[in-house]
């Protein structure tokens, strides 16, 4: 364990940084995401915002009071999780050890990989940045816990490394654990650094704080033994289905198909995001009194394409739909993974058109590119139902 | 008012031919009825989906002209079911009466008006060709043509005439069938992609004979012994085929085409239901097949072919190739192959001097075949 070396993978502004790609305009300004009602708290805010003094966590009202020029905007925790993912696939590419703690930050244990720990955190943060345009900050340490108070000091965009000599000047609540009752509690003993927290011996903190005590003593002399643990791999998914409800009941093709356009370009990119390909697409709609029906064809050959998708579902609605709708869906099942693939005579079609929407999407975010069909009669839902100078429209 | 006598046979059969072109199911309840028209000393039938149409005659003793629409798949089942004889046909209005022996039905029908207006005959300069050969021609591609494709045009088969030959060429993306009959020219030359009803009809109605071929506009007419199929063509584009069939294939695989199909056959049995991966293995002196599925199991065979490139693996859909082989003719065929992630060509070793017959195959990528 002496020379172990560990990498914390943190983004910077996550929530709010995926925003920002999904809406370019939205660069540059204070950019606040938070839940749909006035009640709730913020979720994440960009740098920008954080200058205004947003904080994560602060009730929307009070962000809103100091900052009513900034940008509000509900969580898309979908974006998220699809940019997460692949994050985690460009982790997983330069160590199998790779610990995903949230959705935005990972441990990485790199002992004994051939290059050094800050090659690779600085390999790690440009490949990310380059992959999906989001900035990581990497913290290097011998352990998690230094790792981890590495990247938050080394934040916004940075790298930074931490040794048990190094952390003594950092505050006491910069150890995880340490949280505002513990350290309103050690600032009325007049301990507000880690070298000031090392003077109580371990019986003292004991005596303190119970037994986090004990374990505090070992964390603020920069011992920490926990081993980075592996995620494990997601269980394939059954199938992948979205659905769209509409605003008002609808009855003929030309209302109906572009959300099914919609639905089935979401259904084809989270199956090649997910590396899976399905033989059954199915058609689900629901009727005004709530009735919910379906219809499904078989393939001949599985499919992650937007075009076939959409093809067989608009056959399959065409033939259901008689009376109006409130809601459609259309699912992919009978997945199967995309290790073996049946290459094409004829590359040009959809296949090359998906790789580079693929391309552009990762890079420019979720909002960034559409299928024309979709953009027409269709309120667009992914964009935010409120946003602009404070008050909710 | 109509008033007919026919034999049973001819009605029956003539039933058979025309019903094929009913819609199985329609919203539009014209198209379920078969019309019938007298003419001189015949009786016309017609059906359609709108997109084909059969039209055939049948010879009739006429007392009273006249024309009627009648519920297709009703009058068929109930000819089908006559004790055979004559049949006699009388109806005023739109009912018709039946009498054959001691049976007798009445059918009520529509006006002819509200069946849809039908094809008219071309009168372009007809392509004729044997029977024969043209079903021969579209049982060995029409195997290839895409069903359910979003590129409609794959969803038929192209037909070239020139003053060099009959080009026929279905594919489905992934694998190719192409023929080509040089020996049947068309003067100024002529492209439509064939819709597969159309293809089915002509195989299984055709008998013996020659058929004429008129192309006009957006429609296409075969015309055989006294039917006729008129087939609304598929808009193209039609994809390049031209550009993918390979020239640079220097491995070649000559193999019995009986023994690799039973192969394949007994590979099907442990390959993935969904996709029927196989591993094909070349080496100069061995040869062999092998699927894997992990719910299955695992499959082996040494084949025996003559092989004469460098070692190469490549994986295939098992029932591709085989549905290729099964439509090819002569005991052994030829597998021209550059590299595991190229098409493939397949042609018999002894190919008939009056047509040029390949098929095209492209491999599956499998995940332990290395990049050729």
């Amino acid at each position: 364990m002496a020379h172990r070396a560990v990498l914390h993978v943190d983004m910077d502004a996550y929530f709010a940084s995926v925003e920002v790609l999904a809406h370019p305009r939205w660069k540059g300004k204070p950019v606040v995401v938070a839940g749909p009602s006035l009640r709730s708290v913020v979720s994440a805010c960009s740098y920008e915002a954080k200058r205004l003094g947003v904080r994560s966590g602060m009730p929307l009202v009070r962000a809103m009071r100091m900052a009513p020029e900034a940008i509000y905007t509900q969580g898309h925790l979908h974006s998220y999780a699809s940019y997460t993912r692949r994050i985690l696939r460009i982790l997983v590419g330069f160590t199998p050890l790779v610990e995903p703690v949230s959705i935005d930050e990972a441990f990485l244990d790199v002992t004994g990989a051939p290059s050094s720990p800050e090659e690779l955190a600085g390999k790690i943060q440009a490949s990310v940045l380059s992959e999906t345009r989001l900035w990581a900050s990497v913290g290097m340490g011998p352990n998690k816990l230094l790792a981890k108070m590495a990247s938050r000091g080394a934040k916004p965009r940075g790298i930074g490394r931490l040794t048990p000599d190094t952390m003594v000047d950092l505050p006491v609540d910069s150890i995880w654990g340490v949280g505002e009752e513990t350290g309103k509690l050690f600032r009325r003993f007049g301990i507000r650094t880690i070298a000031d927290l090392r003077v109580l011996s371990r019986r003292q903190l004991r005596a303190l704080l119970g037994r986090s005590g004990e374990v505090l003593y070992f964390l603020c002399r920069g011992v920490d033994p926990s081993p980075v643990v592996p995620g494990e791999e997601a269980p394939p998914p059954l199938s992948i289905g979205n659905e769209y409800t509409f605003p008002h009941d609808v009855r003929r093709p030309a209302e109906y198909l572009p959300a099914l356009s919609l639905l089935a370009q979401k259904v084809a990119r989270r199956a090649r995001d997910k590396g899976f390909r399905g033989f059954t697409v199915t058609f689900r709609y629901r009727l005004r009194d709530l009735s919910c029906h379906s219809r499904r064809r078989q393939l001949p050959r599985a499919t992650d394409q937007r075009g076939k998708i959409f093809t067989v579902a608009a056959g399959l609605a065409r033939e259901a739909v008689g009376s109006p709708v409130r809601l459609v869906g259309v699912k992919l099942s009978d997945l199967v993974p995309e290790r073996a693939r049946q290459l094409e005579l004829f590359p040009g079609g959809g296949e090359r058109v998906s790789a580079v929407v693929d391309a552009i999407r990762r890079k420019y975010g979720e909002a960034s590119i559409t299928c024309g069909r979709t953009m027409v009669g269709l309120p667009d839902r992914s964009r935010i139902p409120y946003h602009g100078r404070g008050t909710p429209a | 008012m109509i008033k007919l006598l026919v034999s049973h046979p001819d009605l029956l059969e003539g039933l058979n031919t025309v019903a094929t072109a009913l819609p199985p199911r329609t919203s539009l309840p014209s198209l379920t009825n078969i019309l019938l028209q007298t003419h001189e000393d015949r009786l016309d039938m017609a059906a359609t989906d709108l997109d084909t149409t059969v039209t055939t005659s049948i010879p009739a003793t006429i007392t009273t002209p006249g024309s009627i629409a009648l519920p297709g798949k009703k009058l068929h089942e109930i000819v089908k079911e006559l004790p055979g004889g004559d049949v006699h046909m009388s109806g005023t209005g739109n009912r018709v009466g039946m009498n054959c022996e001691k049976s007798s039905f009445t059918l009520s029908g529509s006006p002819t008006d509200s069946f849809p207006t039908l094809p008219g005959k071309s009168d372009e300069q007809p392509v004729v060709l044997p029977i024969e050969v043209l079903a021969d021609a579209i049982n060995r591609t029409s195997y290839a043509v895409a069903k359910d494709d979003y590129r409609p045009a794959l969803n038929g088969a192209l037909w070239k005439m020139d003053q060099e030959g009959f080009e026929m060429v279905a594919t489905d993306g992934h694998r190719l069938a192409r023929i080509f009959l040089p020996g049947i020219s068309h003067q100024s030359g002529v492209e439509a992609i064939i819709a597969p009803k159309a293809l089915r009809l002509l195989a299984r109605l055709a008998g013996e004979g020659e058929v004429e071929i008129c192309f006009q506009g957006s429609q296409v007419s075969f015309d055989f012994g006294s039917t006729t199929i008129f087939s609304r063509t598929i808009e193209g584009p039609y994809p390049p085929y031209e550009k993918v069939i390979p020239s640079g294939n220097d491995k070649g695989l000559l193999i019995d085409r009986d023994n690799l199909v039973a192969a394949l056959r007994r590979m099907r049995i442990i390959a993935n239901p969904a996709t029927h991966q196989v591993r094909l293995t070349l080496e100069k002196d061995n040869q062999s097949l092998e699927a894997e599925y992990a719910e299955a199991g695992e499959a082996h065979e040494k084949l025996e072919g003559e092989y004469d490139g460098e070692p190469l693996q490549i994986g295939f859909n098992g029932d591709f190739l085989r549905e290729i082989l099964r439509n090819m003719s002569g005991e052994r065929v030829l597998l021209k192959m550059k590299n595991s992630s190229t098409a493939v060509v397949i042609e018999e070793e002894e190919p008939d001097a009056s047509k040029e017959y390949i098929a095209l195959l492209m491999p599956v990528k499998l995940p332990s075949t290395d990049e050729g």
